[in-house]
């Protein structure tokens, strides 16, 4: 669905403050994968992801999306891929600008050129989406929380149904219940639409409990791209980048180390409960 | 010890255009801060943390009740050059706080405008940039920064301050795993090495366990306020109001459903690492 070849992004080209912002990215995200995003802070996370829907241009390299390439001469497919690819921001300030919340979720579907009927239809569904409430509909997204900021910028990409979902930390600020459940509709919607997701997350909580593999970027390369397990079994290498594993992943790593029989994939609480009641019903006792 | 924040018996809505009923954001809240504490506020989406911090220097004023700070009427103009030099708030979106148009003017603002020396300025922006790791990134317009490298420099223009009173709101949302426990690790140590009083608003619980003192808001009310210990035994009530447990303590919970007797408050990774081995028999007799 997604694939790079040498991808490199460098931010004010020719000045003192040059900086690779990415480089030399190779990637290929299948169609229907649910990739977590994690990288230490200025890593590249969020100047990758804004290549995907063509908001940046490479400095070099080449972007295809469903096997078309992004920069052709053909313009059409950017266009299209706006559509297609939808990007939540990392903070949501940066994509609010409408004078009333309603407004504003409303205004990828109505570029779309959808019908009043469909906008509304599309609307209203966003708003569940995210559990916003009808009493918000009305005022302008700036006098809002910034939970509640938050939950209208997702609604606004939502609203797209888009093929290729890509979020940039959407659960910070959100809170904890919020997180869960907004989570949970998108691993749902990847499900029932055959989307692909790509989720940018600082909490290994919430990446091991959503995707199916994870990309590490580290100063502007891509360090890894394989499934969970593979990816948070290298703890030692994360740490030094600045990232970690889950905590329940830590308790059973201790566990492990103090001789026990625990296995080191226990990335979610229900697999912890999982491994400990196994424990309990062959003894526990037979370590060392 | 002397209260650094007391508010009474406060109420607040936000001005509404004409002809529509406010709604109120904050009923009745009465709390004291203590100089020294080290406060979590917890609640959820659109709850009024923000709003109630906002009240703490002055921000917005009370519709009905008081704010007083350092003995202080918050509400009163007058005050607020000499409440803003006790109490520094990091916002909750960096760019609504960052002015300067590099990163280390920035960090000197609100220094210049206490009228600080500009030897012991340049001093205090050096050691603050050097805390959050931005020494490299000084010349640098903020602007061109990443989340994280944003969020950063607000907090570095707050410790740069020395303020008696730290307020931040989520300030580690968009950090990094390392970023997040250094910035937690410096809150920790301001607060305990030099008093310096703490009010962390979060969405995250394993940074509220870190408090002496956690307080949950709901609907613009205060529903708790005890010790981390005690507030995160109520699991079926903090999930009613939208809140959650350290992952651990959700561990235990899990583990009592399976009526495996465990307790529920455990905070963090070595309290479960003990309560799993004495569940297997192990540790204790070790
Ligand atoms: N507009 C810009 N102009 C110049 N440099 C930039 C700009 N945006 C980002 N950078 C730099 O590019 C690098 C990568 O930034 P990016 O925003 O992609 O990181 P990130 O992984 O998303 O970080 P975070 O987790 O903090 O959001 C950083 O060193 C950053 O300082
Ligand atoms: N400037 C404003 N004008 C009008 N209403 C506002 C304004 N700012 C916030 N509100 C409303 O006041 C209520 C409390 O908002 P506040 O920002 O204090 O919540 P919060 O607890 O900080 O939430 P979050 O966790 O999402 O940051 C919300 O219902 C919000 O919509
Ligand atoms: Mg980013
Ligand atoms: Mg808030």
């Amino acid at each position: 669905m997604i694939k790079t070849e040498h991808l490199s992004h460098f931010y004010s080209v020719g000045t003192p403050f040059e900086t690779v912002a990415i480089e030399d990215i190779n990637l290929h995200i299948k169609k229907g994968e649910y990739v977590g995003v994690i990288g230490h802070t200025g890593s590249g996370k969020s100047t990758l992801i804004a290549h995907f829907n063509a908001i940046l241009k490479p400095t070099s390299g080449k972007i295809f999306i469903d096997g078309k390439d992004l920069w052709s001469e053909d313009k059409k497919q950017r266009i299209q891929t706006r559509f297609d690819v939808g990007l939540v921001f990392q903070y949501p300030e940066h994509q609010l600008f409408e004078e009333t919340v309603y407004k504003d979720i409303a205004f990828g579907p109505k570029n779309m050129g959808l019908s009043e009927e469909e906008i509304h239809r599309r609307v209203e569904k966003a708003m569940r989406f995210v559990g916003l409430s009808e009493s918000v509909l009305e005022k302008s997204p700036f006098d809002l929380s910034g939970g509640q900021k938050r939950r209208v910028a997702i609604a606004g990409v939502m609203a797209l149904e888009p093929k290729v979902l890509i979020l940039d930390e959407p659960a910070a600020g959100l809170d904890p219940m919020g997180r869960d459940e907004i989570l949970g509709r998108i691993r749902e919607y990847h499900q029932e639409t055959g989307s692909t997701v790509l989720l940018v997350s600082h909490s290994m909580e919430d990446v091991s409990k959503n995707a199916d593999s994870i990309l590490v970027m580290n100063r502007g390369r891509c360090q890894m791209h394989a499934s969970v397990p593979e990816v948070f079994e290298r703890a030692d290498e994360l740490e030094k980048m600045g990232l970690d594993v889950p905590r329940i992943t830590r308790v059973f790593f201790a566990l492990q180390d103090k001789g026990y029989p625990v296995s080191r994939n226990v990335f979610t609480v229900e697999q912890g409960k999982a491994e400990i009641t196994r424990l309990l019903k062959e003894g526990g006792k037979n370590h060392a | 010890m002397s209260t650094i924040i007391e508010v009474s018996n406060l109420s607040f809505s936000y001005p509404t255009e004409e002809g529509k009923a406010a709604h109120r954001v904050l009923h009745d809240i009465d709390l004291k801060i203590e100089e020294g504490e080290f406060v979590a506020i917890l609640g959820h989406n659109g709850c009024g943390k923000s709003t109630l911090a906002k009240h703490f220097n002055g921000i917005l004023k009370a519709d009905r009740g008081s704010v007083h700070v350092l003995g202080m009427d918050a509400g009163d103009e007058e005050n607020l050059l000499e409440i803003r030099r006790n109490v520094g708030m990091v916002f909750q979106n960096p760019d609504n706080q960052i002015i300067a148009t590099v990163v280390d003017e920035d960090v000197a603002f609100a220094l210049e405008n206490l009228g600080i020396p500009h030897d012991e300025m340049a001093r205090r922006v050096d050691e603050a940039l050097e805390l959050v790791g931005l020494s490299e990134y000084r010349q640098r317009a903020p602007h061109m920064l990443s989340g994280g490298q944003k969020q950063r420099v607000a907090i570095a223009g707050i410790l740069a301050m020395r303020p008696k009173c730290i307020i931040l709101d989520e300030p580690t949302a968009m950090l990094d795993p390392k970023g997040r426990k250094e910035v937690m690790k410096t809150i920790l140590r301001l607060n305990r090495e030099e008093h310096i009083t703490v009010v962390l608003i979060t969405h995250y619980m394993d940074e509220a366990v870190q408090a002496d003192r956690v307080i949950v808001m709901a609907e613009g009310e205060m529903i708790l306020d005890d010790t981390p210990r005690e507030v995160f035994q109520n699991v079926g009530l903090l999930h009613s109001l939208s809140l959650d447990v350290p992952q651990t303590a959700e561990l235990m919970f899990a583990l009592r459903q399976e009526d495996i007797k465990v307790p529920i408050s455990v905070l963090n990774v070595d309290e479960c690492v003990a309560e799993i081995e004495k569940l297997l028999g192990g540790g204790e007799n070790d």
